[in-house]
């Protein structure tokens, strides 16, 4: 390949998280699924479990949707799950957990949350909502919200995924 | 250039309630706007393309 042609290659990094996850140990990757939970997977899904979030409580919650992220081909064991309400114009993120094993420096498999919310600006784009994604933050979590999901802080605790970042994060987890 | 990525590094997100009436209202607010926006970009760009010259 000549200098020149070089220099015109693609100006960014794709990392190996691409609609997968990484066992944090041996850096292999794992295609996932993300799909509506079950209430058999409400019984695993507990705070007994370790999980922080009563689930059995969002899955009642008619107007949330709440769904889990597995490696395919093994969908029994959740590694993550997400709690999303379809508004008029944007889609709204209640919660994100990843599972008790995948959560501090012991962490199994990273990528988790990342993959999660890049569902939600893709479920927002399915339903006609051009990526529209708000959430709230903990304060000081904004600036880590910024850099890594390129999101706006609206205002107060709010933040917006807006079309421009979602398709960022489409094409980083979802590539076609 | 490469741009370094960094990856989300969370174990939740959330759990501090919905989104009240008002807050709704001044998002829904602000992405029309952001549309609104776009659009006008979009037609800016659109005007300043150059003109083919047809020759008769």
């Amino acid at each position: 390949m000549s200098k020149k042609q070089k220099q015109t290659g693609l100006d960014f990094v794709v990392d190996k998280l691409t609609n997968s996850i990484e066992n944090v140990v041996t850096g292999d990757s794992f295609p996932t699924d993300i799909i509506l939970i079950s209430s058999a997977d409400l019984k695993t899904t507990t705070k007994k479990n370790g999980w922080q979030f009563d689930w059995k409580d969002e899955f009642k919650q008619p107007e949330r949707d709440v769904y889990k992220l597995t490696i395919v081909n093994n969908q029994t064991i959740v590694q993550g799950l997400i709690s999303l309400e379809i508004k008029s114009d944007h889609v709204y993120m209640h919660l994100v957990e990843s599972a008790p094993f995948n959560k501090g420096k012991t962490k199994i498999y990273a990528g988790i949350p990342g993959n999660l919310v890049a569902f939600a600006c893709k479920l927002s784009f399915q339903r006609g909502h051009e990526g529209n994604v708000s959430f709230f933050s903990k304060t000081q979590l904004v600036q880590h919200y910024i850099d890594t999901l390129g999101a706006l802080h609206f205002s107060g605790r709010i933040m917006i995924i807006d079309s421009n970042a979602a398709l960022k994060l489409l094409n980083k987890y979802f590539p076609k | 250039m490469k741009n370094k990525t960094t990856e989300l590094d969370v174990d939740f997100i959330g759990g501090q309630g919905s989104l009240t009436k008002d807050e709704e209202k001044r998002i829904s607010e602000f992405l029309k706007a952001q549309k609104l926006l776009r659009a006008k970009q979009q037609i800016r760009r659109t005007r300043t393309s150059p003109r083919k010259k047809v020759v008769a």
